[in-house]
């Protein structure tokens, strides 16, 4: 079984008690694991286990710090309880790092799942994205996070802004939609006409859902390059215990299968020469960048100081067969063969 | 299960005790619902929140926080108001008033919110707790997201002496005059459906003010009747401004604008 089988099933683990966990740790806000999970974990689905960080964010901008710059009162005060969420999450990030997002998160998951269902259709994979590309990207997290999960709300609390714009990144997440509609709760994906900033909202809500689901048949993971949680991810890594390590050797130029097999297209995962730590923003240190590398221990999944993964040439090889097998095997493929048969 | 339904009119034609049971409400018996957004107590603040008793004369007050310490709250006043103090932590706490005679014994319940300090405690705690020999136990109570609201199911389960009561009549009236009533099945279990009474919704969550609803039941032992009630609010459902079809279709636009982005995306083998 390799690294990704293994992922996998870790995922669909997280997937399930993530989305269902209240039949373990209770039904009730109190009872949940944290209120500041690092992934996307939905507390719209009644049946979570825990409450993603971002929805306590926007209220606290929303209903605290924005209300304490409206009425004068001390802002210090006010975002007390953003610190204590703050900390919150990352006693819980330090434990796994960037690792949350490639092998907790229910919405990554997803996206793999739509990716794995599209290949077996027969749908022909995209390329990895160009470094243009992957670099113009980039900063929409950024903007998402700075924006909707921490400005809007601020304004709306300070009054600038209609309420309706309280929580805008869960007003538009996939996570919410996805989540609710796996417990069997068709509550989030409306369209909302309470007021223009609620329509805007939930269409661009469920619009969203519908291009990432498609996307995912085709390329990978559409939604997580613009993933505000990435971003959050992303400012914390240096904390972070599990890290991506490279010893790069002159092989290394040549080479690149490491870029191509990472499902975030960061190149810089090849090019990077000099720098040993290579857990990049983009990284959700899936590990696959280090199941495809053919050379030893050049790429290493390090837990503290210890590798728990690393680069090796016979499981390369048996990895890339492996791939070959999973590729080879799809619905376009079958029905050729009936067809040949007859 | 069997679930009636009827007007409140009706109801108290045909001779049900709905409206002469002791019972909590957030307002005082004269509000009038539509239209009064905002006006309404939650429950939700750190100042003092005025609750109202119903026919609370006599009745002994109770308020438990969410550890299950209980203390002694004021008399009630003669408009039937009862202050209640935060306790300085946050989560459901109850209300409970009781009085006893020599034929039988009152119990009104209504779980409040407060913000405060984090009290560390789940509300299955207070819920679960014992607190009256008759019972109705909310299953579950509202919480962050989900809460009470038209044409969705409320569940309670009824106890008594800290057992589930199988078998048992159910009432439920709502401030807006609607009457429903039903039996608990095995595990005590009862379901109502919220019923559409309100006569105005307007668009949004904050353009409508909550109505209240209270389940009721009665138990006899020994010629000695138990009455319980519980009370809480309910509000306008969503679907009243919100479209599952409209959400659908911009889903659909959604997934295919995607499909046509995939010509835009370069097709190549992967490693």
């Amino acid at each position: 079984m390799n690294v990704s089988v293994i992922r996998k099933l870790v995922q669909l683990a997280a997937f399930v008690f993530l989305v269902y966990g209240s039949v373990v740790v209770g039904f009730y806000s109190a009872d949940k694991l944290s209120g500041a999970f690092p992934v996307l974990a939905c507390a719209y689905d009644a049946q979570t286990a825990d409450y993603c960080a971002l929805i306590p964010f926007q209220h606290q901008m929303d209903h605290r710090f924005g209300a304490a710059i409206s009425a004068g009162t001390s802002l210090l005060a006010a975002l007390l309880p953003t610190l204590i969420t703050l900390g919150t999450f990352l006693v819980l990030f330090v434990v796994l790092n960037k690792a949350f997002c490639g092998w907790i998160c229910p919405l990554g998951f997803f996206q793999e799942v739509m990716g794995m269902l599209g290949q077996k259709l027969g749908i022909a994979r995209a390329a990895s994205l160009s470094e243009t590309a992957v670099r113009r990207l980039r900063p929409v997290k950024w903007l998402a996070l700075v924006l909707l999960v921490f400005g809007i709300p601020v304004l709306a609390g300070v009054g600038l802004v209609d309420h309706s714009l309280g929580s805008p990144y869960c007003s538009i997440c996939p996570s919410r939609i996805l989540t609710t509609l796996a417990s069997g709760n068709g509550s989030q994906l409306v369209m909302d006409t309470s007021s223009a900033g609620a329509l805007v909202l939930s269409l661009t809500g469920a619009l969203l859902f519908g291009l990432m689901t498609s996307l995912s048949l085709k390329m990978r993971q559409p939604f997580c390059r613009v993933c505000p949680m990435l971003a959050m991810h992303a400012m914390f890594r240096k904390v972070g215990l599990v890290r991506l390590v490279k010893q790069a050797k002159p092989r290394c130029e040549k080479c690149g299968l490491c870029a191509k097999a990472c499902p975030m297209d960061i190149h810089e995962i090849h090019t990077e020469m000099n720098t040993k730590d290579v857990t990049f923003e983009d990284c959700t240190l899936c590990g696959r960048c280090v199941e495809f590398c053919p050379d030893k221990d050049v790429l290493q999944l390090k837990y503290a100081f210890v590798p728990v993964l690393r680069a090796d040439p016979v499981y390369f090889k048996d990895r890339k067969k492996a791939q070959s097998r999973w590729e080879s095997s799809n619905l376009v493929s079958w029905w050729r063969a009936r067809k040949e048969k007859r | 299960m069997v679930v009636r339904m009827a007007c409140l009119g009706c109801a108290l034609a045909i001779g049900v005790p709905a409206q002469a049971q002791m019972a909590w409400r957030s307002t005082p018996e004269v509000a009038v619902h539509e239209g009064d957004a905002g006006a309404h107590g939650h429950g939700h603040g750190r100042r003092p929140t005025a609750h109202y008793l119903r026919d609370g004369a006599g009745a002994a007050l109770t308020f438990w926080k969410p550890n299950l310490e209980q203390s002694v709250l004021p008399a009630v006043k003669a408009d039937g108001q009862v202050p209640v103090r935060p306790s300085g932590v946050d989560n459901y706490h109850l209300l409970m008033a009781s009085r006893a005679s020599e034929s039988g014994e009152e119990v009104a319940l209504r779980y409040v919110y407060m913000l405060g300090k984090p009290s560390g405690q789940s509300p299955s705690q207070l819920v679960g707790a014992t607190k009256a020999s008759l019972e109705i136990v909310p299953a579950p109570l509202p919480r962050e997201h989900w809460r009470y609201q038209t044409s969705a199911p409320a569940v309670f389960v009824v106890r008594y002496a800290g057992k589930p009561l199988a078998g048992q009549p159910v009432q439920l009236v709502t401030s807006n005059g609607s009457f429903l009533e039903a039996m608990t099945d095995l595990e005590g279990r009862v379901a109502f459906t919220l019923p559409e009474d309100f006569a105005h919704v307007g668009r949004g969550r904050e353009a409508n003010a909550p109505a209240e609803f209270i389940v009721s039941t009665s138990h006899v032992v020994d010629d000695f009747r138990r009455r319980t009630t519980l009370s809480a609010d309910y509000h306008a459902n969503p679907a009243h401004w919100q479209s599952s079809l409209g959400g659908v279709l911009a889903l659909l636009v959604g997934f295919a604008g995607g499909v046509a982005l995939w010509r835009r995306l370069p097709t190549e083998g992967r490693s």
